[in-house]
């Protein structure tokens, strides 16, 4: 036995015995908790890209993309302490009424939230008393405008996006780069929700000691861009705002150009892809699974031959975008996995691939 | 890994009974810490009864989803719920493993995926090649490769002997 051989045996053994008492916990054998989207189509672009967005964002700070959590703030019960509109509460009896939303986390504190105020994909953010009132009326929050230590914070306002069935909290803020952004997962990410996009206004205080020393500093709703437009998701900076008291003129604040909308064009089984678009199809699998995709342009596309489906994991119904590559080629992509698929000769069944 | 039985002739929880557990600790090496590995094994089962008529290997089918469950497209989906579970309660760790078992798997994860697969599997639940195959749904060449690579890897990072 090598010595590597001797020393992985042990990890394994204490790694067996740690578990030695551990009991199988009675199953929630409820297909809406398991992993995938399920139940009705319910997806619509906007849905799509939140659902993605939080993802990335929780994984990029759990995996360890991001830096380290952001330092406490010096006194979170600094101005006016935390307001809320009377629409934030959740509502009683709520499954997720019993989840608060944090008052503060390190290196932020929550000004005021609302739920269904301000507007949805938006971001901005303040540095004067001036830009603070038009950001809280902007934001649609109630009560007076909290104060704000200017020489030791800014405010930012997240016009964060949340759907009936998928409330959200804010949960964090995380400091990447020359990007931050608030970590706002949903309470139920399994759950079937509507296809509306609804606006929920968090505005924070952020202290400047956990600020990016970097110009311009980028101010955004998720750790990437919704993808599907609003250059206000993102709020460019072009100020040093780490610098103690240093303030942003309203033309050094301003949306991000670069994102511009693209609007999906979807397709379903029997349409049309011209030549490379790229287009949103709900997958089915069925009983081909992977194998086949459906009939578009008069013929049906099955799997490449050299084209290997993700880890051998059953595959899920849901959204897929679609390019048609060439006349022989449409590639099928989902989150970390892409596929190719070719018109099925005819005659052919899925048993034959 | 548990006999290969089909699953008319074995009710679901018995299986459930014998496999829960060396499951639930694969889930935890390969995941890395103990919340994502109990939600890991929990859906994992959970879809194993969902499909069990169909399940001609239910042993090594389980462990391939776990296995796949616990790579990082997945534990995105298992953060998002920790993120809020720490919003609602704070719960005691459980299942702590020492500093330096933790950290001979956290090595064992920085491998290749495939590779950090296989190897768990080989020293963790000692299964041979061909089960190992069984599991993973590939060749036993290429489970060969991957061990062999792997434990190369692993032994130049653990600056450890492997002859």
């Amino acid at each position: 036995m090598s010595e590597l051989d001797a020393l992985a045996r042990r990890h394994a053994g204490v790694a067996r015995d740690a578990y030695a008492d551990a009991r199988p916990p009675r199953l929630s054998p409820d297909p809406s908790r398991l992993p995938g989207p399920r139940g009705p189509r319910r997806a619509t672009w906007i849905a799509l890209a939140v659902a993605a967005a939080l993802l990335i964002a929780v994984a990029l700070t759990t995996l360890g993309g991001a830096p380290p959590p952001l330092e406490p703030a010096a006194n979170p019960s600094l101005g006016g302490g935390p307001t809320t509109s009377p629409s934030a509460a959740s509502s009683p009896g709520s499954p997720t009424a019993d989840i608060e939303q944090p008052q503060f986390g390190e290196g932020w504190r929550l000004l005021g939230e609302g739920r269904d105020v301000g507007e949805a994909g938006r971001t901005a953010v303040a540095t004067t008393d001036d830009q603070l009132e038009r950001l809280w009326r902007e934001a649609g929050l109630s009560g007076g405008v909290p104060e704000v230590d200017w020489g030791s914070e800014i405010a930012v306002w997240f016009g964060a996006i949340w759907s009936t069935g998928r409330e959200i909290r804010l949960t964090d803020l995380v400091v990447e780069d020359d990007t931050v952004y608030p970590l706002t997962p949903a309470l139920e990410p399994d759950q079937t929700w509507a296809d509306d996009a609804r606006p929920h206004s968090f505005v924070v205080a952020v202290a400047r000691s956990v600020l990016p020393d970097q110009v311009p500093l980028n101010v955004q709703l998720n750790a990437e861009p919704l993808g599907y437009g609003w250059p206000h998701e993102r709020t460019v900076v072009e100020v040093h705002l780490a610098v103690p008291g240093s303030t942003a003129t309203d033309e050094q604040l301003h949306d991000d150009p670069g994102l511009t909308p693209e609007i999906p064009t979807t397709v379903e089984d029997g349409g049309s892809i011209p030549l490379g678009q790229k287009v949103l199809y709900w997958f089915t699998p069925g009983e081909c699974g992977w194998e086949r995709l459906g009939t578009f342009d008069g013929q049906e596309w099955r799997l490449a031959e050299d084209s290997s489906p993700p880890d051998n994991l059953p595959p899920v119904e849901g959204d897929a975008w679609l390019t048609r590559l060439d006349e022989e080629r449409i590639l099928y992509s989902i989150p970390e996995t892409e596929l190719i698929y070719v018109p099925a000769e005819n005659g052919w069944t899925c048993e034959d691939g | 890994m548990g006999p290969e039985v089909a699953p008319s002739t074995e009710p679901f929880t018995a299986f459930y009974e014998r496999e829960h557990r060396p499951v639930l600790v694969l889930a935890r090496v390969l995941a890395g810490d103990a919340e994502t590995a109990e939600d890991v094994t929990h859906d994992s089962f959970a879809a194993a009864l969902v499909d069990w008529e169909r399940l001609d290997n239910p042993s090594a089918w389980v462990r391939r989803v776990v296995a796949n469950k616990a790579r990082s497209h997945w534990r995105r989906r298992y953060a998002e719920h920790r993120a809020l579970r720490t919003v609602a309660a704070s719960t005691p760790g459980r299942y702590e493993l020492p500093d330096d078992t933790e950290a001979f798997w956290a090595e064992v994860r920085r491998l290749p995926a495939r590779q950090a697969q296989a190897v768990t599997l080989y020293y963790l639940e000692d299964l041979s090649v061909s089960e190992i195959a069984a599991v993973l749904d590939c060749a036993e060449a290429t489970v060969r490769v991957h061990l062999m690579r792997g434990r190369r890897a692993l032994a130049e990072r653990l600056e450890v002997d492997d002859e």
